[in-house]
């Protein structure tokens, strides 16, 4: 489960790139300082937050493939594997691992998702 | 050609029967999903206040059939008693506008946080259920054989549709490989596909005090499984903030599918219409993705695109909680 796209630098240029170019509408613009504001506040708590998350999603990673028997782990092999069907009993486990991951990532996304 | 209010003042006259004189054309959206203008005119002297849906500039997610068949499945439905706005005229796209559709406007409020948060409609609020299990009703009975034509999209059709979507933007999310791993092994089957309504959610319903006045936003209609709706209406995008009120953030599941029940004598399995609620949040993920992918790779350069890229994260966390649901419901005694 990495962060997902646009990455941080996609999302400065993004940002960069509307303050080039604001809106010319004032509504308009108001709505857009909105979002570069929450954008903003979604960077600086990645780069606070994003190593931390990184190394427990290696470590999830590890763990749901040792339950599947892959040799490998990585996020791609992963996928592929999660996308042939996951048995019952293997789904719980998984399950338990990924959900604290998932809240982990919205603490850096939108801590005020409510859960 | 671009749409404008003289070009549309010059071709709605010629495809209705009497005298029109257009007073007023206004464009209300240019979307992803339609070109809408409000048209006020007269008609033999009679005051009108139309909405006109237009295909022209509409993005395309693959999942549309179309302007003409949006108007015919919601005329459709309005006979079978669905609360909708009545369908003037379907334009073909040979008059010059492109397909589109030209209905009546209707009074209400769209909204969700005015729905959801203002006194004015708690009463609508009250009979929310009843009245969304009704509409449901009527569109889940139209005769299928009146829309002979319009697409089947059954859960595996759509499921293989939406993955082959996510697998195009090349990310590897195992989220939605785990996810698309159990709706592909747990997809129900459709013997009886019914008009499906397709988009049935907070947003598209005009509420006045009164309760549900209007079915809204038609075009992804299709043939397929009624419980496809039910579960849509209750995937946490449209609880907006309110996620322990599942139907649309104003009341339980239990309370749906009872109405339902009572609506059409069907009993709801509650897992079968949580599958779609899966599917349905599997759904508006790949369409997060879409949106965020149309930024990058240049199609629509909009900061607002760029930004719901990052809401991808919670459609992963709510995969996640209603696979759990899902797995806790299947070993319920």
């Amino acid at each position: 489960m990495p962060l997902n796209r646009p990455t941080a630098s996609e999302l400065v240029a993004a940002i960069a790139a509307y303050r080039q170019q604001p809106d010319a509408d004032s509504r308009a613009d108001a709505y857009y300082g909105k979002i570069i504001r929450h954008l903003e506040a979604l960077l600086a708590r990645e780069a606070t937050l994003a190593p931390r998350y990184q190394k427990n999603e290696r470590e999830v990673i590890k763990q749901s493939a040792d339950i599947l028997g892959l040799k490998d782990s990585d996020a791609a092999m992963l996928a592929e594997a999660f996308s042939q069907g996951v048995l019952p009993d293997a789904l719980q486990k998984i399950l338990s691992l990924w959900l604290p991951l998932a809240e982990e990532k919205l603490a850096i996304d939108n801590p005020r998702y409510p859960l | 050609m671009a749409i404008t209010a003289e070009r549309i003042g010059q071709v709605l006259p010629a495809r209705l029967a009497g005298q029109v004189e257009i007073s007023r054309c206004r464009r209300l959206t240019a979307g992803a999903s339609a070109d809408t203008w409000r048209v006020q005119a007269t008609l033999d002297g009679q005051p009108q206040d139309w909405i006109l849906r237009l295909d022209a500039g509409a993005e395309d997610l693959g999942m549309a059939p179309g302007k003409t068949w949006e108007a015919r499945a919601q005329q459709a439905a309005g006979e079978a008693g669905c609360p909708v706005a009545r369908v003037v005229t379907i334009l073909s796209g040979q008059e010059g506008l492109g397909e589109g559709y030209l209905m009546e406007a209707l009074p209400g409020e769209s909204l969700p946080p005015v729905l959801l948060k203002d006194d004015r409609y708690r009463p609508a609020r009250d009979d929310f259920c009843q009245q969304a299990a009704q509409a449901l009703a009527a569109i889940h009975r139209t005769p299928p054989a009146v829309l002979d034509g319009l697409p089947v999209q059954d859960a595996l059709t759509q499921v293989e549709q939406l993955y082959a979507m996510h697998q195009d933007y090349g990310e590897a999310l195992p989220v939605f490989s785990l996810v698309y791993g159990w709706l592909k092994a747990n997809a129900p089957e459709c013997a009886s596909p019914a008009l499906v309504h397709g988009d049935f959610r907070l947003g598209n319903f005009l509420i006045t005090d009164n309760g549900l006045r209007g079915v809204l936003d038609w075009e992804l209609t299709h043939l397929g499984d009624p419980m496809e709706d039910l579960g849509w209406l209750c995937v946490n995008a449209w609880r907006f903030g309110r996620r322990h009120l599942p139907v649309a953030g104003i009341d339980s599941r239990e309370a749906l599918y009872l109405a339902y029940q009572a609506a059409t004598g069907i009993t709801v399995d509650p897992l079968h219409a949580r599958y779609w609620e899966l599917l349905g949040t599997f759904k508006w993920g790949v369409i997060c993705q879409y949106q965020a992918y149309s930024y990058l790779r240049g199609h629509v350069p909009s900061l607002e695109r760029a930004a719901i890229g990052r809401r991808v994260a919670e459609t992963e966390y709510d995969m996640l909680t209603c696979l759990q649901d899902l797995t806790e419901l299947n070993h319920a005694p």
